[in-house]
C-alpha cells in the first residue's frame, strides 16, 4: 500500500481506514520515543497525536505533504515527545528551518486544541452528543431534538448554548491553570 | 446572551460556508474591526476543533485495534506454522534416533547374563550377551529384560515316538511394549519392535505393559536340521539367510501383530545376497512350507535405499577377471568384449540345430553381478526352452567379477545382452553362418553378441494377482467359459450398458441380468437365446449368470515394483554415516562384513529370510529308495548356499522333489527307533535315479548335535 493509496483513502473518507494502515509504522515511532526515555504508554500518546495533526493539516486545503507519510509522522512525533517533555531550548527552537517551523506550529495549535477536548470530556456525555451532532453531522435543531428526545427544537437550541457555554468556562478555567 | 448566540451562529454559518457573498465580505470586516468578535471566532474555532478530537481519536482507536487483531492473527498464524514444523522436526529426529542406537547411550541396558543352554555348555567359556534398548527413562535397578531357558515339548522327527527334547530352545525375553525396544538375539539377529505392536487376538485392543516375546534363532545348519526345517516355498527351492520362530505372550494369551505396524529384523550375514525376502511358515505333513509375506514389500522399498546400479552408468563396473584396467571406460569394453567371447567359446548352438530350428535366433538375457562379484539372478528367454537352458548353463559358467563400485560401496550391477546367431539352411544342414565375422572362435559354429542392444535395466519384480474381471463376468453372462471376449467387445458390452440394453438385478442376492430384445436383433449380434432363459412379454431375456466356479479366471494383475535392497553394516546405521564410516581408512567396516538383512514382518511365528533359487542348472526329479530307512526323517543339504530340502516319505521311497541337477549336497538322514537314535551323512551330487544307501550308526543327543555342528563348519 503506497502513500498516494493511503492519500485516497482519506479523500474518500475512510478515515480509519487509512489510520490502519498507517498504524503499520507505528513500531517504527516507538522505538523513537523508547529512544528518548519514553514508554509504550507515551508512545501510544505521541502516535496517537501525530495521527490527529496529519488529519487535521491534510483537511486543510493549503496543506500539501513534501515528504513521505513516515517522515512527517516522524517529525511531528519528534515535535510531540519534546514538547511533552518541555525540553526545546530557544536556542534550538531559533535552528528550525521553515518546514519544521510549519510542523511545531501545528504541535502548538493542536496544544489548545488538547485543552478543549479535555474540557468537552468533562462536560458529559449528552452535551458531548448534541454538540457532536450540531458542529459536526451539521444537523438542524429540529433533527437533534427527535434524536436525542428534546421536546422541541428550541429546546435543543437553548441546552446546545448551555453546554456550550459550560465547556467555554472549563476551558478557560484550564486555560489559566496552564498559563500560571 | 442573545447577541452571544446570534454571533456564535454567523461564526458557525461563515465557517460551514453558508453566507453569501456580501454577508462573508461583512463577517471578515467584522473581524478585523470588532476585536471582542475576533477573540469569540478564534475561541469557537479552538472549540469545534476539540470537539473534532474526540471524533478523530475515536477513529484511531479503531484503526488501532483493527491493526493489531491482523498483527496477532498474523502471528498467531506464523506460529502455528513454527510450531507444527518443530513438531515434525522433533518426530523426525525422533524416529531417526531409534535408527541410530548410539545416539541412546543413557538408556542403553547391557545385560550379560550366562547361557544355559545344553549346546553351549562345552565352550565353557563362552558368555552369551544380550543386548536390549529401549527409550524409557527408567533407572537401571528396574531391569525389565531377564532371559530365562524353557523347554518347548515339541518332539523331534516326524515319526518318532519317543520323548527326546533335543529342539533349539528358545530366548525367553521380556520387554514393556509401552516403549519402543530394540533387541539383539543371542546369534545377531536384530528386532526392532515399536510401542503398540502386538494386540490381543481376543480383544483386539493394543498390548500395554509386558510381554513375554520366546525368539528361536536357526543361523546353524545343524538348528536347522535338528528343527526339522527345510526351505522350500510352495515346491520351489529358497536359499535361507536364517529363520527365525518368534512367539509373544502376556499372561499365557499368544498376541498377534496389530495391522500396520510390522516388526522391523535383521538377519546377521556375512556373504550378503540379493533378493532376500521375508517368508512365513506353516507346518503341514511334518514338513514346513514357507510362503512370501508379500504384503510388506511395499514398506520395504520405502525403507532400504537402492544398491542396484544399471551397468550402463555404475561409476565402476563389475570387470571380468584380467579386466582390471585404469580407465572404466577401457574396463567396460573389456568386459562386454570378454562376456561376448566367453559366451561365444562356450555357447553350443548345435542345440538350436538339434532342435530343427533355423534363421535367426536370439536369447534376451539378464543376470546381476553382485556385491561378492557372483552372477546370479540369471534370466533367459528364448524361442524354445531348451536354447533358454543352454544359456542357463553357459550364464552360470561366467567366471567371478570384481564387483561393480558406486560412491566406494560395491553394488549390485543388472547387466542384460541378446545372444543372437543364426542357423541357415535346413534343419539337417549343420552350417551355420556367424553374424558377427570378427568373432575368433575357432568352432565353426559360432555365436555373438550385438552389442547395440547392450543396455543394462533395473531389476523389477513382477507380482501377479489373479483377478476376475469384465471378461469372466461376460462369459458368465453367455454361458460359455469359451466365448471370444476382446477390447472391442467389452466396450460395445460398456455401450449397451449405458443404453440400458443390459441391466444387472440383483434379486435376493441372486444375480440376474435383463438383456433386452434389440440385441437378440441386430445385425451379426453375439447374443444368443439360450434354454433356460426366461422371456418376459415384451420379448426381454432375463438371465442367470453362470457360477463363477464353471468359468476359469483369466486376467491376472501385473504390478511391477522396484526389487527391494538391503541396508548394511555392522549396526543400522544411515546412508550418510555409513558412507562416512566407508572412507574412514581405520574403519573396520566394509561392505562385506557382516552385515544385515534388514527385512519387516507383518506376522509371528515361523519366519524365513530367504530367496528363491532362480537360473540354475537343469531340474530333475529326485527320488531315494533305502530299504533300511524305518521312517527315518531326511533332508538334503546344499553345500554351495544355504538352502536345506525335505522329503517326503511314502511306501519306502523318500521324494525330494525337484532339484537342481549336477548340485554338490550332503544328505542327512536322522533315524530314532526304540528310544535311540541312528544318524548318516552322504555326500553326494544331485542326478537322477541315485542308488545311495545309508549305514546308519548310534549316536547320543550330545554326539548328534556334535556332527551336526561339524557340518556347519564343513559347508
Amino acid at each position: 500500500m503506497s502513500d498516494q493509496d493511503i492519500l485516497v483513502l482519506f479523500k474518500n473518507g475512510q478515515r480509519d481506514k487509512a489510520f490502519k494502515k498507517l498504524y503499520r509504522l507505528y513500531p517504527r515511532i516507538e522505538k523513537l520515543v523508547l529512544s528518548k526515555g519514553g514508554n509504550k504508554a507515551d508512545a501510544n500518546d505521541v502516535f496517537q497525536e501525530a495521527l490527529i495533526i496529519l488529519n487535521r493539516n491534510l483537511e486543510t486545503s493549503n496543506f500539501k505533504l513534501t515528504s513521505s507519510f513516515y517522515t512527517y509522522l516522524y517529525s511531528v512525533s519528534r515535535f510531540v515527545w519534546s514538547d511533552i517533555q518541555k525540553n526545546l531550548s530557544k536556542q534550538q527552537l531559533q535552528q528550525l528551518n521553515a518546514q519544521e517551523v510549519e510542523v511545531f506550529q501545528a504541535v502548538i495549535e493542536e496544544k489548545k486544541y488538547q485543552l478543549a477536548e479535555h474540557a468537552f470530556l468533562e462536560i458529559g456525555k449528552r452535551c458531548q452528543q448534541l454538540l457532536q451532532l450540531f458542529y459536526h453531522k451539521a444537523m438542524s435543531f429540529h433533527d437533534i431534538a427527535n434524536v436525542m428526545q428534546f421536546k422541541s427544537s428550541k429546546i435543543a437550541k437553548n441546552q446546545k448554548y448551555k453546554c456550550l457555554q459550560k465547556a467555554k468556562d472549563i476551558y478557560k478555567t484550564k486555560l489559566k491553570s496552564v498559563q500560571s | 446572551m442573545e447577541t452571544y448566540n446570534q454571533h456564535i451562529e454567523l461564526i458557525h454559518s461563515y465557517l460551514n460556508n453558508l453566507l453569501s457573498k456580501e454577508e462573508q465580505l461583512n463577517f471578515e470586516n467584522k473581524l478585523k474591526t470588532n476585536v471582542e468578535f475576533n477573540t469569540l471566532y478564534k475561541e469557537h474555532i479552538v472549540f469545534v476543533n476539540g470537539l473534532e478530537r474526540i471524533k478523530i481519536k475515536e477513529d484511531i482507536f479503531k484503526a488501532k485495534r483493527a491493526y493489531t487483531t491482523q498483527k496477532w492473527i498474523k502471528i498467531s498464524g506464523i506460529s502455528i506454522i513454527v510450531i507444527g514444523a518443530l513438531v515434525m522436526l522433533y518426530t523426525i529426529v525422533f524416529n531417526t534416533s531409534e535408527i541410530e542406537p548410539a545416539s541412546n547411550n543413557d538408556s542403553l541396558n547391557t545385560i550379560l547374563l550366562d547361557s544355559v543352554s545344553t549346546k553351549k555348555a562345552e565352550h565353557d567359556t563362552t558368555v552369551d550377551y544380550s543386548e536390549v534398548k529401549t527409550d524409557s527413562t527408567k533407572t537401571d535397578s528396574e531391569v525389565e529384560i531377564s532371559y530365562t531357558t524353557t523347554t518347548t515339548n515339541k518332539k523331534f522327527g516326524s515319526i518318532s515316538e519317543t520323548q527326546v527334547n533335543i529342539q533349539k530352545k528358545p530366548q525367553n525375553i521380556k520387554i514393556d511394549v509401552t516403549n519402543d525396544t530394540i533387541i539383539k538375539c543371542k546369534e545377531g539377529t536384530i528386532l526392532k519392535i515399536k510401542k503398540g505392536t502386538f494386540i490381543n487376538p481376543n480383544t483386539q485392543q493394543i498390548v500395554t505393559g509386558k510381554i513375554n516375546l520366546n525368539v528361536t534363532e536357526y543361523y546353524k545348519l545343524s538348528d536347522i536340521l535338528l528343527a526339522n526345517l527345510s526351505t522350500v516355498s510352495n515346491g520351489k527351492q529358497l536359499e535361507t539367510g536364517g529363520m527365525l520362530y518368534i512367539e509373544a505372550k502376556q499372561n499365557g494369551t499368544a498376541l498377534e501383530l496389530k495391522d500396520g505396524t510390522p516388526i522391523e529384523i535383521q538377519f546377521p550375514t556375512t556373504n550378503k545376497k540379493p533378493e532376500m525376502q521375508l517368508f512365513s511358515g506353516q507346518w503341514s505333513n511334518d514338513n514346513i512350507n514357507w510362503t512370501l509375506q508379500s504384503d510388506v514389500i511395499d514398506g520395504l522399498i520405502v525403507q532400504e535405499e537402492t544398491v542396484e546400479v544399471p551397468f550402463a552408468i555404475v561409476e565402476q563396473v563389475p570387470t571380468f577377471p584380467g579386466c582390471e584396467a585404469e580407465d572404466n571406460e577401457t574396463r567396460k569394453k573389456c568386459t562386454e568384449n570378454a562376456i561376448s567371447k566367453f559366451i561365444s567359446r562356450n555357447f553350443n548352438t548345435e542345440t538350436g540345430i538339434s532342435l530343427g530350428l533355423s534363421g535367426k535366433q536370439r536369447i534376451n538375457c539378464i543376470f546381476k553381478i553382485d556385491q561378492g562379484g557372483n552372477v546370479v539372478f540369471i534370466q533367459t528367454r528364448a524361442a524354445h526352452p531348451r536354447l533358454s537352458e543352454e544359456a542357463d548353463r553357459v550364464l552360470n559358467l561366467l567366471p567371478q567379477f570384481n564387483p561393480g563400485v558406486q560412491r566406494g560401496r560395491t553394488v549390485i550391477v543388472p547387466y542384460s545382452l541378446p545372444i543372437v546367431f543364426t542357423i541357415e539352411g535346413e534343419s539337417t544342414n549343420t552350417n551355420t553362418r556367424f553374424s558377427n565375422l570378427d568373432s575368433i572362435s575357432t568352432n565353426p559354429i559360432a555365436v555373438s553378441i550385438d552389442p547395440l542392444n547392450i543396455k543394462p535395466i533395473i531389476e523389477m519384480d513382477t507380482i501377479y494377482t489373479e483377478r476376475r474381471g469384465m471378461v469372466e463376468l461376460i462369459r458368465e453372462v453367455m454361458h460359455d467359459k469359451d466365448f471370444p471376449v476382446d477390447s472391442l467387445f467389452i466396450m460395445e458390452w460398456e455401450n449397451y450398458k449405458k443404453q440400458r440394453l443390459i441391466r444387472e438385478l440383483d434379486v435376493m442376492n441372486n444375480k440376474r441380468f435383463v438383456l433386452r430384445k434389440p440385441l437378440f436383433e441386430m445385425q451379426g449380434t453375439k447374443f444368443k437365446i439360450l434354454e433356460d432363459d426366461s422371456i418376459t412379454r415384451g420379448g426381454h431375456v432375463v438371465r442367470i449368470p453362470w457360477d463363477d466356479k464353471k468359468i476359469p479366471t483369466t486376467t491376472s494383475i501385473i504390478r511391477v515394483v522396484p526389487k527391494q535392497t538391503f541396508s548394511a553394516g555392522r549396526v543400522a546405521v544411515t546412508a550418510n554415516q555409513f558412507d562416512e564410516l566407508l572412507e574412514e581408512s581405520n574403519s573396520d567396516i566394509s561392505s562385506r562384513d557382516v552385515s544385515y538383512y534388514v527385512l519387516k514382518t507383518s506376522n509371528l511365528g515361523w519366519i524365513n529370510c530367504d530367496r528363491f533359487i532362480n537360473g540354475r542348472t537343469k531340474r530333475i526329479k529326485y527320488k531315494l529308495k533305502i530299504k533300511n530307512a524305518d521312517g527315518a526323517s531326511i533332508s538334503m543339504v546344499f553345500k554351495s548356499m544355504n538352502s536345506v530340502l525335505p522329503s517326503w516319505y511314502t511306501n519306502g521311497v523318500y521324494d525330494f522333489q525337484t532339484v537342481g541337477a549336477g548340485e554338490p549336497i550332503v544328505l542327512v538322514a536322522i533315524k530314532r527307533k526304540n528310544g535311540k537314535l541312528y544318524y548318516d551323512t552322504i555326500d553326494t551330487t544331485t542326478k537322477v535315479n541315485p542308488q545311495l544307501d545309508f549305514d546308519f550308526k548310534e549316536v547320543s543327543i550330545g554326539d548328534l548335535k556334535q556332527v551336526l555342528e561339524k557340518l556347519n563348519s564343513s559347508l
